[in-house]
């Protein structure tokens, strides 16, 4: 699962990071909090794939679907 | 002089902070990105400590090119002899992250043994949302003074200029050599676990901006607030600054009928009435207009309303191949195209960043709105409608507004699918900054500053070109004989050019005159309609312009004209030193002034 594909109000973890981001879109991410091993909330999801809102540590960002769909998650543990 | 660094995140406050500490009034905002280049000043109360505020960093591995200048320019500043400290402001709100930064340049001033101070800046939220930082233990543990401040109310202030005096006195001493990790993931960790043992409760502070997001940023509510916060905002421009713009102008004409009535006739008599307040107070009539316009911008930035709209039109934008960082560049743009080329500098992709900077001359600046006030006072019936809420000519101005966005969506637009087609492109990552009711001492400064930088800069321009056009125009036979003057001679060389507009060879004087600024036409024309009258009694130019015979067809032709051609030479500069060349803003400039003739004419001849 990616990270775009993520729900609202739901969070979870980060795992890899896609082969299309480059470096320095992944030094970005990292400064600003997106890293593996992170768990990140979907704070807001809009229409029409505008940017959608996360949370990360005690920010919140806006990220636009193709960055959003490099940030893969750990799949969710059966309940 | 010794030297004392600025250094912080993006939207760290530190800007505010620069400005308390050295009285002066650089820009500020709560949106990330506004500090664009390196600044400095002496501080008030240690008139021999320099203070160098550099843009926004978010840590020490640049990511743009803005970035790796302004962290080479650290470097070097580091490395001189008399730097003597670093000020780390943080933003307690966001604690892990600005931990990380301190950390990092904690490191860096340990190996160029160089002090290190750190603020806590935004103490007042913290207080407010009852959620304190233990500013003591962070002192302790991190081994460098460590002071809990408000940029925004002076809280701390004191304490740190008692820091800095302590400096001056005793000279610098390396921080201790306490042993920190290397290696970025570690440090990263280590501000992670400092901000949850020590720091503030992210969720406390987050609640209310959470609430307040889900409604702004819902596709129906948030599109209503968004039409609503722009039709206020382009609706004030003319209805809310009429009265103040009455009133200059009644004194105006007050002052000049007073002074002409105690002196005797003569040279000097018609210089004043024609030139001097004909021509530059026809122009200060206009200030209100850009003092409100800038007013409204600011407390939309400074709330922090203006990220959400760029989330909100980046999207749309998307299709014109901009960003929605490009909103926020774009609305700087309509109070002046300087500051908002300069914002552009916040759009990572160069693609969508030179996209935006062509686009920003089409947008209606603040040196548009006397043309536009003059034509449309003079061509538009000021009827009211909703009980004088809305207004005939303010509706006009609201069109002519978007006819300036029209145009320059569709030239990136077109663009965007052709000549930067390939360009190297970058995504979009937006910081929501916390809602903030904005300061409204700091808001009227800037408004007043900006509006004070608009007649400075345009005020000797605008004077110069009027004493020429007056001299021209008056002699060689004095007040009253406009069309046997020189500037006649050399007018209609030049009226076979615009006699397609419908407009005649003053016109076209005035339209020459502009293009090194696009003020510059009412001065120009103030001084030609007072000479041309040579009247006892100074009318409005609005009048005058009325009583000239300029048709309806042929003042929206000059309407058109105005919306779309470049001219204004600040913004043509500054486009050179952002695109590093000359070739772009003369293209532009040729494409913009060929495009907007060629519009004007067709206005003409639909509507005549």
């Amino acid at each position: 699962m990616t990270l775009w594909d993520l729900p609202e109000n739901q969070s979870a973890a980060i795992r890899s990071f896609g082969p299309s981001l480059n470096d320095r879109q992944r030094k970005r991410l990292e400064d600003i909090g997106f890293r593996i091993g992170e768990t990140i909330l979907c704070f807001k999801r809009t229409p029409f794939q505008s940017p959608r809102l996360y949370r990360s540590e005690e920010s919140v960002f806006s990220l636009t679907r193709e960055i959003a769909e490099q940030i893969l998650l750990e799949a969710k543990a059966p309940a | 002089m010794k030297k004392v660094l600025l250094v912080g995140l993006p939207n760290s406050g530190k800007s505010l902070l620069f400005n308390r500490l050295t009285g002066l009034k650089h820009r500020v905002a709560n949106f990330p990105g506004v500090t664009v280049e390196v600044s400095s000043g002496k501080i008030l109360d240690h008139p021999n400590l320099e203070l160098v505020d550099f843009p926004g960093i978010y840590s020490l591995n640049p990511v743009t090119r803005d970035e790796e200048v302004a962290l080479l320019q650290l470097e070097h500043a580091l490395q001189e002899a008399d730097t003597e400290a670093l000020i780390c402001v943080i933003d307690s709100t966001r604690l892990s992250r600005s931990l990380f930064l301190a950390l990092q340049l904690l490191r860096l001033c340990q190996e160029r043994s160089k002090n290190l101070i750190i603020l806590a800046n935004m103490s007042d939220e913290l207080e407010a949302n009852n959620t304190p930082l233990a500013a003591e233990k962070l002192q302790e543990f991190l081994g460098v003074p460590f002071l809990p401040i408000s940029a925004r109310t002076g809280a701390g202030l004191a304490e740190l200029k008692t820091s800095l005096g302590n400096l001056l006195k005793h000279g610098p001493a390396s921080p201790p050599r306490k042993e920190f990790p290397s290696e970025k993931e570690k440090l990263q960790n280590l501000a992670k676990k400092l901000a949850e043992d020590y720091g503030p409760k992210s969720d406390v502070l987050l609640k209310s901006q959470n609430r307040i997001d889900r409604v702004v940023l819902s596709s129906f509510w948030g599109g209503l607030l968004f039409l609503f916060s722009m039709l206020v905002l382009f609706q004030s421009i003319f209805t809310w600054a009429k009265p103040i713009m009455d009133l200059i102008d009644g004194g105006i004409s007050t002052l000049a009928n007073q002074i002409v009535h105690y002196l005797p006739p003569g040279i000097a008599v018609d210089f004043l009435q024609d030139a001097f307040f004909g021509g530059i107070g026809a122009f200060l009539v206009f200030i209100p207009q850009i003092f409100i316009l800038t007013l409204l911008i600011g407390f939309l930035e400074d709330s922090g309303y203006l990220a959400r709209v760029a989330v909100i039109c980046h999207r749309p934008l998307g299709y014109f191949g901009l960003s929605g960082k490009s909103f926020v560049a774009m609305l700087s743009g309509f109070a002046c195209a300087i500051p908002g080329i300069m914002a552009t500098r916040t759009i990572e992709s160069p693609r969508r960043r030179l996209l935006t900077m062509m686009a920003i001359p089409l947008l209606t600046c603040s040196a548009r709105l006397p043309v536009y006030g003059l034509l449309i006072a003079a061509l538009i019936p000021a009827k009211t409608f909703l009980g004088g809420l809305l207004g005939l000519q303010g509706l006009v101005f609201f069109a002519l507004y978007l006819l300036g966005i029209f145009a320059s969506l569709l030239v990136a637009g077109f663009l965007s699918k052709t000549l930067l087609r390939k360009k190297e492109d970058a995504p979009f990552i937006l910081e929501m900054p916390p809602y903030r009711f904005p300061h409204w001492k700091t808001l009227f400064r800037n408004a007043l500053n900006r509006s004070w930088l608009f007649v400075s800069n345009a005020g000797w321009m605008i004077f110069t070109v009027t004493l020429v056009v007056w001299i021209l125009g008056y002699f060689p036979h004095g007040s009253g004989h406009l069309e046997s003057s020189w500037l006649a001679y050399l007018g209609h060389a030049i009226e076979p050019v615009v006699r397609p507009l419908g407009l005649d060879w003053k016109y076209g004087v005035a339209i020459l005159s502009s293009f090194l600024a696009r003020e510059v036409f009412v001065g120009t024309l103030g001084t030609l309609f007072g000479i041309e009258k040579a009247s006892d009694h100074l009318e409005t130019l609005s009048t005058r312009l009325q009583h000239s015979g300029l048709s309806l067809s042929a003042g929206l032709a000059l309407l058109v004209f105005y919306a779309i051609a470049l001219q204004c030479f600040s913004t043509l500069a500054v486009m050179k030193r952002e695109t590093g060349s000359w070739k772009i803003p003369v293209q532009v400039f040729i494409a913009y002034g060929l495009l907007a003739y060629l519009f004007a004419w067709i206005v003409f001849q639909i509507s005549s």
